[in-house]
């Protein structure tokens, strides 16, 4: 019996002081530890204004590095094939051209995976806009088991067995390979991909139309809802500005018409943002992607569904359904009725979402496999 | 006899488990610098508080439609309180962000002169260097940054200094649609002063200002929604209804209680 108690005695003194010990992934004792900041001035151009950025996750060179290191790499899946650079391709935009992606063990997802830039100015992520901090994020993709199906313990196992991420991790964060800190160093990579060279965002906001061809102009007017076209003056233009305007052509503020139902089908499938809010004015409703890059993102909405643009205009043209009950105002407030646009229209529009491609950024070595020569 | 011996332990154990390893929060001391003006904004529809927005509650208004407010954001500059000697008191930088979606509703103010007052103003919208200048000046989490707030138009320029949207029916069999409210220009910048007697003394007081969705489409101009649920300030047609609307805004908003 005493030997009872003093086993328990010890156990208790154990539990106390585990409870006090230092953190986990304790610092490593590197007096040269200085990673090299990053003025944040020098990734994000002035002409979108300042995003609010993270306060404790600061931009380093070590840090950015590290987290392109682990996009790329597959050793993040179970089996080392599916990285996230497997389903979210540069060339692409980050997107992928498959209507629903491949992950480990041939499964696929549920959604189409979105492109990925200009993420600093967004409020919320993934389709469903469930997530609000991209270090949030990382972590479902990793751990679904139809896209990396990785255990965290795992992970972090592995990380550590292989020399480059030691030195990466230490370079980076004074510390050895830990989960939370992967985290951090995707957060930083994915807030760098800063895409803002296109046609379009040198011409906005319509300082220069001599920029554009008479048919982007005209695009233009139309996407921005500066044409009165109805004979009643109800609708002014295609309007697609409301949910994809300004700059960035998204809408950054979720309540804006940031997260929108746009009529694809007359009830909602894929409950999408009201799957989380469980509200019914949410049910159907979807992140707004910005439409940067757009040429290259497809297939379009949240399941893929439409493979080109035209299938895209044609939609918001001849066939939104007003029915639907969680459709957005914003949507619908031009009398529910469809714009039928001209087929001159459409190419016009069409042409307008051309001038939208960024080829510095679908090329920028800054962002491209740091694993290959 | 072996749990009697083992209970000294057990507390011991637990005892130890849930304490902190953490030191005591030290607590703040009193400090009258601390002392608090809060303004809440709080949406109505007539006497009653506003369902949440977001739910898809019809809501009776003038002409025998319902409606619902699934959007509701304010640009307010010049946010200020009145001395009775009419001296002004800018709130903060007298900028602010009112969004009922979002509930970000309630501004804490510090540094607010004791004295008598006799109420709030406040305009919806922009002195025009700062609504046609550059937008990409401010921080971050300011109200007047686009990136935060959505509340501006890129394309031509300048801030949407009032957004009310939502769905509404004609009649109770009718299916619904939407509405959309977007002012803008300097024609449309309006102003508001709401009336309360108050003195702001050695406590912190919080003032509450109504905001009664169902004035919009009613005092004093009766709106019809199905006649026209659309303007963003700009064509005549849209200048005429954003007009009835403003005008009616002025009963929209009550300084109701400070406490």
């Amino acid at each position: 019996m005493k030997k009872f108690s003093s086993i328990f005695f010890v156990l208790v003194v154990i539990v106390a002081f585990i409870g006090c010990g230092k953190e986990e992934n304790a610092e490593l004792n590197n007096s040269s530890f200085s990673p090299t900041l990053i003025d944040p001035t020098e990734i994000f151009p002035s002409e979108f204004g300042m995003p609010n950025l993270p306060k404790d996750n600061p931009f380093t060179e070590e840090g950015v590095y590290l987290g392109r290191m682990l996009f790329y790499d597959p050793v993040l899946s179970i089996d080392s094939t599916v990285s996230c650079a497997s389903c979210h391709k540069q060339e692409f935009a980050f997107g992928d051209p498959a209507p629903l992606s491949v992950g480990v063990f041939g499964l696929k997802t549920g959604r189409n995976a979105p492109a990925l830039f200009n993420m600093a100015y967004s409020q919320k992520f993934f389709w469903d806009a469930r997530v609000s901090r991209l270090r949030d994020l990382v972590f479902e993709p990793i751990q679904a088991h139809n896209e990396m199906a990785m255990t965290l313990p795992l992970l972090e196992t592995r990380l550590n067995e292989i020399p480059r991420y030691k030195r990466h991790f230490e370079l980076a964060f004074n510390r050895a390979p830990n989960v939370m800190d992967m985290s951090l160093a995707l957060e930083q990579f994915l807030l760098s991909l800063v895409s803002k060279d296109s046609k379009f965002n040198e011409f906005f906001p319509g300082n220069n139309p001599s920029l554009l061809t008479a048919s982007e102009l005209r695009g233009a007017f139309l996407f921005n809802g500066l044409v009165d076209f109805d004979e009643n003056n109800v609708t002014k233009g295609a309007d697609c500005f409301h949910c994809h305007g300004g700059e960035l052509a998204q809408q950054n503020n979720p309540l804006m018409g940031g997260i929108a139902n746009n009529g694809l089908d007359p009830y909602p499938t894929d409950l999408g943002f009201g799957k989380i809010t469980n509200k019914e004015q949410d049910m159907g409703t979807f992140k707004a992607p910005s439409l940067l890059n757009i040429a290259v993102t497809g297939p379009y909405m949240h399941d893929g569904r439409f493979t080109t643009l035209e299938q895209v205009i044609n939609h918001y043209s001849d066939s939104v359904h007003y029915e639907n009950p969680s459709i957005h105002p914003q949507m619908s407030a031009h009398g529910g009725i469809q714009l039928n646009l001209s087929q001159q229209q459409k190419d016009d529009l069409l042409a307008y979402l051309l001038t939208m491609t960024d080829t510095a950024f679908l090329n920028n070595p800054e962002y491209s496999n740091p694993f290959k020569p | 006899m072996v749990v009697r011996k083992i209970i000294p332990f057990a507390i011991a154990f637990f005892a130890l488990s849930f304490q902190s390893c953490d030191k005591e929060p030290t607590k703040k001391p009193v400090d009258n610098s601390e002392k608090l003006f809060s303004v809440e904004f709080e949406p109505h529809i007539g006497e009653n508080n506003l369902p949440p927005l977001g739910v898809n509650d019809f809501m009776s208004k003038f002409g025998g439609e319902s409606f619902t407010v699934n959007n509701w954001a304010m640009l307010l500059s010049d946010f200020s309180l009145i001395t009775q000697s009419n001296d002004t008191v800018i709130l903060g930088d007298g900028y602010q962000w009112v969004n009922f979606r979002a509930n970000r509703t309630t501004f804490d103010y510090q540094d607010i002169p004791t004295g008598r007052y006799k109420g709030i103003y406040f305009r919806l919208g922009l002195d025009s260097n700062i609504n046609h200048g550059d937008p990409t000046v401010w921080p971050s989490d300011h109200p007047l940054n686009p990136n935060l707030t959505g509340l501006h138009w890129g394309w031509s320029g300048g801030y949407i200094f009032h957004a009310f949207e939502g769905m509404y029916k004609a009649n109770d069999s009718a299916a619904s649609s939407g509405y959309s409210f977007h002012t803008a220009t300097m024609e449309f910048v309006s102003e508001y002063f709401l009336p309360l007697n108050f003195e702001f003394g050695s406590n912190s007081l919080k003032a509450v200002v109504t905001a009664d969705a169902q004035q919009y489409f009613e005092n004093p101009n009766g709106i019809l929604l199905k006649e026209k649920a659309v303007s963003h300030s700009a064509g005549e047609s849209e200048k005429i209804l954003m007009s009835g609307l403003l005008s009616n805004a002025q009963s929209v908003f009550a300084l109701k209680i400070v406490e």
